[in-house]
């Protein structure tokens, strides 16, 4: 898919150039901060009501609440308006599916429905189909789903089994399973990917087609409010208008659907992460030991710092990515070349949030003690439920990787050059990087036989991405301000510190120099002390 | 029914406040929300207007341009206009009661309906003055409000020391309410993008009134730190500390 006919299309430009502005939380005006502040009264008042039972395995409730999510707007947040959507930017949904991580089980079905689930239809469906469908999936109506994976095929999705045959009398014939499928107990709408004359083809099933089953709900590890099943596809019928796009572009629909919905997943991650950081506060206020709170040792401290520093590095990616993704949506680009534009920052986002609430919720964990081991606490769920999270809409291993190729197609196809000069660590990284990739990748080649030299480059292009994020929003946030520069300063050193191990070892790569001195042990003091002032903060 | 719900800007009562060197509110860090009791009221307003009475809601705020935010939130909620009474000063609770009371004369409201007092400063003082200034009558610290058909009144019961008093009070009254009186809804994201368009008219306050200040504020000062409390170990301990604590006032 070229993207050249639409110059203002920039992804992956952070790479080359120096950053000129960047999205961050406070530039949100009055009325959307109202709109999340709905959201959350929202989540308190109709969702968490029902989540012990959801968890405890009773998914009937779902459908009810993404009703009453339609009734709210949320679940039509990303559709147009003709179709009873509210077309919110994407700044604006990230907050908002942020504020739904309150109880991941809904966030993750809602996700769903209203990303990856509607979005191949109003990217590639023929005005029927949209009109047919899409207010119905605005308002909650009916539910959708995206089914892609299959037991045989997960990350090498392309290499699906399931078969659309097109039949004389007209309509498909769909045979196989797909395995995986969130809503998948209740969806009524099924964007299906299956191989139609060998080529990868996408398809609208509904779910009283005749041929179309259900599975049994798939026992997990977490994520127990959610539906989770197979779908079987025994000669199942699907009319002549449920071919998606064009037959054999089944690709388009299912990997540009994918960096909105990898926003989505990286917004779901930092809100539980978020939640994470405040539990361990309380808790660590709270908790005595040796006759102190424990909030006063220094390792707990020191936990506490850095779960703040790298969330708050995260939560400034995020932003910058969903920004951008606005920017090149109103590039006049069609819309789905402005969201496969965005493929290198929505997997550095996807990265960065998920990793890092993984992290957090550990440390979380670690602050309770044996209280955290016990399913009677918090964070015990929430370890259970974002592990999920480095796997689904793309494992990190293949979103880094994915990184990685998209960087080097951008540099082979002269789409991006090698990165400008500047003094920040940020500059000095993109260079080094680059230095190491000129040396590993003759001709900017594929990543597939240097995988582990392909990573640790996706990694220090994340951390640049988020560095310049952070650095933007740092100098210009008033609200908190100290809490913001000290996140920085640490974020900083942790991050340069971590590229400087993956430089020593790459290739033609080459250390950068620290670009603060500031001492690393205070630096967690001080955050820690800010944070704990902040209720595990506002930043 | 023409009613009148005003609204005040307040610092979210859950958020920590904190006090500058001249003695004034750190507004810097500080989210501020509409009074929640002002919302309660809101709420009251949108429910008469469900059950079926025909009415015309009007959020009106004092103060600067700030309070937009909230008045933007009160059209969300679902009043119809918003008026901004524009004003810099510190106004203390006889100058807004002032002004509210010249814009009730002139767009002669049936109801004003308000918080029984403002999170921020708890004075319980702009609802009773207002109907004083208007000669209106008044029931405050609503905990039911009903129309009383036929009559062109509302009964209101208000929680009191010995119990619950139903009071009727003939129109156009100011009526305040309390926490229990009803719990706001959230409101729906459509309704807040729709928001954006509705009549919102500015008032300088000085083309109302000109009232002078009566309270000047000096400054504000954090109250010390409690110190912590003391655990007895018996009732006999506890009684005998607390003798102690009596006679040492
Ligand atoms: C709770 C849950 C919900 C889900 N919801 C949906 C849904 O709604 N729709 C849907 O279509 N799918 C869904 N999935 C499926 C999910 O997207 C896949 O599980 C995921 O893409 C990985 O595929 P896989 O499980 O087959 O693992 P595999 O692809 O077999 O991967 C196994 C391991 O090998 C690694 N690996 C694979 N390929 C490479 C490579 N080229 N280089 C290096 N390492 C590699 C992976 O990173 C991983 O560590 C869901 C999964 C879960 C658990």
């Amino acid at each position: 898919m070229s993207t050249d006919a639409f110059s203002p299309l920039q992804g992956g430009a952070f790479l080359e150039k120096p950053p000129t502005g960047t999205f961050f939380k406070e530039l949100f005006t009055a009325d959307e901060l109202f709109m999340a502040e709905s959201v959350q009264q929202f989540m308190q008042k109709e969702v968490m009501p029902c989540a012990a039972a959801m968890e405890a395995g009773e998914n009937g409730q779902m459908p009810g609440l993404l009703l009453k999510a339609g009734e709210l707007g949320l679940t039509g947040a990303a559709l147009p308006e003709r179709y009873g959507g509210l077309n919110l930017p994407k700044t604006t949904q990230t907050l908002l599916t942020q504020c739904t991580a309150v109880c991941p089980a809904f966030a993750v079905a809602c996700a769903v429905h209203s990303g990856v689930g509607a979005l191949p239809l109003l990217l590639f469906g023929s005005d029927e189909q949209k009109m047919r469908f899409l207010p119905e999936l605005a308002a909650g109506r009916k539910i959708a789903a995206f089914a892609l994976t299959e037991a045989d095929s997960g990350s090498d999705a392309r290499a699906a089994h399931t078969t659309a045959v097109l039949l004389d009398e007209g309509g498909y014939r769909l045979e196989g399973s797909k395995a995986w499928i969130t809503n998948g107990g209740f969806a009524h709408l099924f964007t299906v990917f299956a191989q139609l004359n060998g080529q990868f083809s996408a398809f609208l099933v509904e779910s009283d087609a005749p041929g179309f089953a259900r599975g049994r709900e798939e026992q997990k590890l977490g994520l127990h409010g959610c539906s989770t099943r197979r779908i079987l596809l025994e000669g199942a019928l699907a009319p002549a208008d449920s071919l998606l796009g064009e037959p054999g572009q089944g690709h388009l629909p299912a990997f540009c659907a994918l960096n909105p919905g990898r926003l989505a997943i990286g917004a779901i991650a930092l809100g539980m992460g978020r939640r994470a950081l405040a539990l361990a506060v309380e808790y660590a206020k709270q908790r005595k030991q040796f006759g102190r709170a424990i909030a006063q040792f220094g390792l707990v401290q020191r936990m506490l710092a850095q779960s703040a520093a790298q969330l708050w590095l995260a939560e400034c990616a995020l932003y910058r990515a969903a920004g951008e993704m606005d920017a090149a949506l109103l590039s006049g680009a069609p819309m789905h070349l402005a969201l496969a534009d965005c493929a290198i920052e929505c997997a550095a986002a996807k990265l960065i949030c998920t990793e890092t609430a993984q992290q957090a919720i550990d440390a979380c964990l670690q602050i309770h003690g044996g209280y955290g081991y016990s399913e009677e606490y918090a964070p015990a769920q929430l370890y259970r439920d974002i592990r999920v999270f480095r796997i689904f809409e793309g494992t990190s291993e293949v979103v880094r990787l994915s990184l990685a190729e998209a960087w080097l197609k951008r540099l082979r196809e002269g789409r991006l050059k090698e990165p400008q000069k500047g003094d920040q660590t940020a500059d000095r990284l993109k260079q080094a990087a680059f230095a190491a990739l000129q040396a590993g990748f003759e001709g900017f080649g594929r990543v597939q036989e240097k995988q582990q030299q392909a990573a640790d480059l996706s990694d220090i292009a994340i951390a640049v991405y988020a560095l310049e994020a952070a650095e933007m929003r740092s100098r210009q946030t008033i609200r908190n301000r100290t809490l913001a520069e000290t996140a920085f300063q640490l974020a900083l050193q942790q991050q340069t510190m971590h590229c400087n191990v993956l430089l020593q070892r790459l290739p033609g790569g080459q250390r950068v120099e620290m670009q603060n001195d500031l001492n690393a042990y205070e630096l967690n003091s001080t955050l820690a002390q800010l944070v704990l002032e902040n209720e595990g903060g506002v930043f | 029914m023409k009613i009148f719900t005003p609204i005040k800007r307040v610092p979210d009562p859950y958020a920590k406040v904190r006090v500058t060197e001249e003695g004034r509110l750190d507004s810097e860090d500080l989210k501020y929300t509409i009074n929640p009791f002002d919302e309660i009221a809101l709420e009251e307003a949108l429910r008469l207007r469900e059950a079926g009475e025909e009415t015309d809601i009007t959020a009106v705020a004092v103060g600067n341009e700030t309070c937009v935010d909230q008045l933007r939130q009160a059209l969300a909620m679902g009043a119809d206009r918003a008026i901004l009474i524009e004003t810099e000063a510190e106004a203390d609770a006889m100058m807004v009661s002032i002004w509210l009371a010249e814009l009730c004369r002139q767009e002669k409201p049936d109801l004003v309906l308000m918080g029984k007092q403002s999170t921020d400063e708890e004075n319980s003082q702009v609802g009773p003055r207002l109907a004083g200034l208007l000669q209106w009558g008044q029931a405050t610290f609503a905990s039911k409000i009903e129309a009383d058909e036929g009559a062109h009144a509302l009964r209101v019961t208000r929680e009191v020391e010995d119990g619950r008093e139903t009071l009727q009070v003939a129109l156009p009254a100011v009526v305040t309410v309390d926490l229990r009186l009803n719990e706001p809804r959230y409101v729906a994201l459509p309704a807040i993008l729709r928001a954006r368009s509705k009549p919102l008219q500015r008032i300088a306050a000085s083309d109302l009134a000109e009232p002078v200040p009566g309270i000047e504020l000096l400054a504000l000062e954090t109250p010390p730190p409690r110190a912590p409390g003391r655990m007895a170990a018996s009732l006999d301990e506890f009684c005998s500390l607390l003798q102690a604590a009596l006679n040492a006032r």
